[in-house]
């Protein structure tokens, strides 16, 4: 039987147990004893054992029956659901994952299981005196006695039929199959859709431009009823594309677990709007800045528990991911009740590794005194981070938010906690950009990192050092050159104005002088190709109704 | 006539894979079931002349599906499949009526071997 036709579906199933294993043994944890959970877990190693096997992934098979033969121990009533053996189920949960990619890649596999199924066969809990030690691997050496022999595992029917019905957690569990009215659709048929409605806007564009030269009222009105439909397909689409937060949500549990667990901190860790649907794209490209934010909640924002207690605030800190819709912006926050950060001392830090002179400093509101932790070089240095109580990426994550169109923001107050919030749009495809003139070529830039455009008189510009700079709602703004920036010659501006706009970088607002501002456009994004892709500062291209290409600036990689 | 058979088993995976080779030895699929409630209620309505019946799923487990369909039509015929570990399990769907065992990962000729041998009696 050819067993490769079966291939995508034996992945996409997988993972979807993997990820549902995850998830039962964090609700384990939570609420421990809970009978649905166990049996659960029994069945979604069981199953992912049965499914490997078919597929003759040995490798696969060893580490599914490895848990299934745990969880059976632990149904049986022969072991506790401990935090060791949550431990070697999530670890279990990474192996398999990762062996997965490889079926995928169709590689050999990279991952040595090595005695991970021996470490399973021979678990035994902790004694209960041994101090804090959850981490702990069962060091007992090999003792005979504990071994289990395989065949205890298989549970006497009795057991099995005694089972209670599993009620609410299966349906999680269930892998969304053809019944019930829904299809399961590859997702790059999803991706070409979008990318055919893409082609259409940059096309309606180009339409609005032959109509804008033709000035005919019959096709004028047949063009914006063509725009209307555009944008319900365009709507329609995208929510094709959306995925709930929850496809992501589990790993975020576990590295809060594991973060806690390594920097020895009680964490109470609470997720709100795991249903909240977002792009398929844009989920996969949050895990990473939030894993981020989550870790440095954790290890720099949470105090040691004695160091709460004398603060008079509970010894177990709490960690709050909040995902929320505002219409057609999506809100991310990640909160903690940690030691908060202190402008002042954010500020003396910056100066101290001279980012800013202490005069730039003193111009600073808190708001940007806080941004000052998302600027390369900031948060690096160890040092800083005990000071400040945050930072470790943190300029990743600023420009890994900035490329999805997204904003962030910091809100903290001293001795109560730190709030993080991310705005992004619902869609990272299609953008409204800011087009503008640059010597000879034109360049876009995503709206969300515009906050005004101005036409600036040479007459408001001063000279303060060897840097210009003018006002602007009382607050002296420095001016860059785009053209410098990229390269190009300087402009002249004849007329004495000066076209600019002013975006944030460095936590400071600059305003970026042009050639001409030449609008804002709807742009469908296109990702660049290698080696395009690798250029600093640019986040991809786009057609202009015109039929002009123009790269999408990356203002946060390109400042 | 092509024999009527329903699957039930709570993997995707192993269902299409199960019908792709009855399918392909001639058998109508008559539906499909992914847990142990399931599996009953599309029993009573769609009266397969055969059904494969997974044995550890949610909800219901095999053996408890294969107690209820018994109950309901004495004449039903039932093959349970099951993983290799699971053998302590075929006593207790043998004396609950089941014909036959199919041992998981399925050999395509084992499969349509028991199942016409479960089919002329």
């Amino acid at each position: 039987m050819d067993m490769s036709q079966y291939k995508a579906l034996f992945l996409s199933e997988s993972r979807e147990y993997l990820r549902s294993i995850a998830e039962q043994v964090v609700a384990l944890e939570q609420s421990p004893g809970e009978r649905s959970a166990v049996d659960a877990l029994f069945r979604g190693a069981h199953s992912l054992k049965g499914m490997a096997a078919s597929m003759e992934y040995g490798d696969v098979v060893v580490v599914a029956h490895s848990m299934e033969d745990l969880m059976a121990r632990v149904r049986d009533g022969a072991l506790p659901f401990d935090p060791g053996v949550a431990d070697l189920l999530l670890e279990g949960v990474d192996l398999i994952d990762v062996l997965l990619q490889d079926v995928e890649q169709e590689r050999p596999s990279t991952l040595p299981t090595g005695d991970f199924a021996q470490r399973l066969a021979i678990y035994t809990p902790a004694p209960p005196k041994a101090a804090p030690a959850d981490q702990a691997e069962p060091q007992e050496p090999a003792a005979a006695d504990a071994v289990t022999a395989p065949h205890s595992a298989t549970a006497p029917a009795a057991a099995d039929a005694a089972a209670p019905p599993a009620a609410e957690a299966e349906k999680a569990k269930e892998p969304a199959g053809e019944a019930g009215g829904t299809v399961r659709v590859k997702t790059e048929l999803l991706d070409h859709l979008i990318n055919l409605t893409g082609e259409l806007v940059t096309n309606k564009q180009r339409l609005l431009t032959i109509a804008g030269e033709l000035a005919s009222p019959p096709l004028n009105d047949a063009i914006s009823e063509t725009a209307k439909l555009l944008r319900s397909l365009h709507d329609e689409v995208m929510k094709v594309r959306l995925m709930p937060f929850e496809a992501i949500s589990d790993r975020f549990q576990r590295s809060v677990r594991s973060v806690a667990k390594k920097s020895g901190k009680e964490i109470h860790f609470e997720l709100t709007g795991r249903e909240i649907g977002l792009d398929r794209g844009m989920l996969e490209q949050l895990v990473d800045p939030l894993n981020h934010m989550l870790r440095n909640a954790v290890d720099h924002g949470i105090e040691e528990s004695g160091d709460r207690e004398r603060a008079g605030k509970p010894a177990r800190g709490t960690v709050r991911l909040a995902v929320s819709r505002d219409r057609d912006r999506i809100q991310i926050t990640v909160r903690d009740d940690g030691r908060g950060m202190e402008p002042a001392t954010m500020i003396a830090a910056a100066v101290a590794k001279g980012i800013l002179t202490p005069e730039e400093g003193e111009l600073l509101s808190p708001r940007q005194a806080l941004m000052l932790s998302c600027i390369p070089g900031f948060s690096t240095a160890k040092e800083v981070t005990d000071i400040s109580g945050r930072g470790v990426g943190m300029d990743a994550v600023n420009a890994a938010i900035q490329k999805l169109g997204g904003t962030l923001g910091i809100e903290s107050e001293p001795g109560v906690g730190t709030t993080i919030s991310l705005r992004l749009p619902l869609t990272i495809a299609i953008i409204h950009a800011l087009v503008v003139q640059v010597g000879q070529v034109k360049a876009a830039i995503p709206v969300n990192a515009v906050q005004r455009t101005v036409e600036l008189s040479r007459r408001q510009i001063e000279n303060i050092g060897k840097r210009q700079m003018f006002q602007l709602d009382d607050e002296a703004i420095p001016l860059l050159s785009l053209n410098r920036v990229l390269g190009m010659p300087l402009g002249r501006f004849p007329d004495g104005i000066l076209p600019l706009f002013v975006t944030e970088a460095r936590g400071r607002r600059v305003g970026i002088v042009v050639d001409r501002l030449l609008g804002q456009h709807e742009l469908f994004v296109k990702q660049l190709g290698r080696p395009l892709a690798k250029m600093a500062g640019v986040a991809g291209g786009a057609t202009l109704g015109d039929g002009e290409i123009v790269a999408i600036l990356d203002l946060a990689g390109l400042l | 006539m092509a024999l009527k058979v329903m699957i039930v088993d709570d993997s995707l995976f192993m269902r299409k894979m199960l019908r792709d080779i009855l399918v392909e030895e001639g058998y109508e699929i008559a539906d499909e079931a992914s847990d142990g409630v399931e599996a009953v209620q599309k029993y009573k309505e769609c009266l397969p002349d055969l059904v494969t019946l997974d044995i550890v799923m949610p909800n219901k487990t095999g053996i408890e599906a294969l107690q209820e369909i018994m109950a309901y039509d004495a004449g039903a015929r039932v093959v349970m499949c099951s993983a290799i570990g699971q053998e302590a399990l075929t006593t207790a769907a043998t004396d609950a009526g089941a014909k036959a065992f199919i041992l998981k990962p399925f050999n395509p000729e084992l499969v349509t071997r028991v199942l016409r041998e479960v089919a002329q009696g």
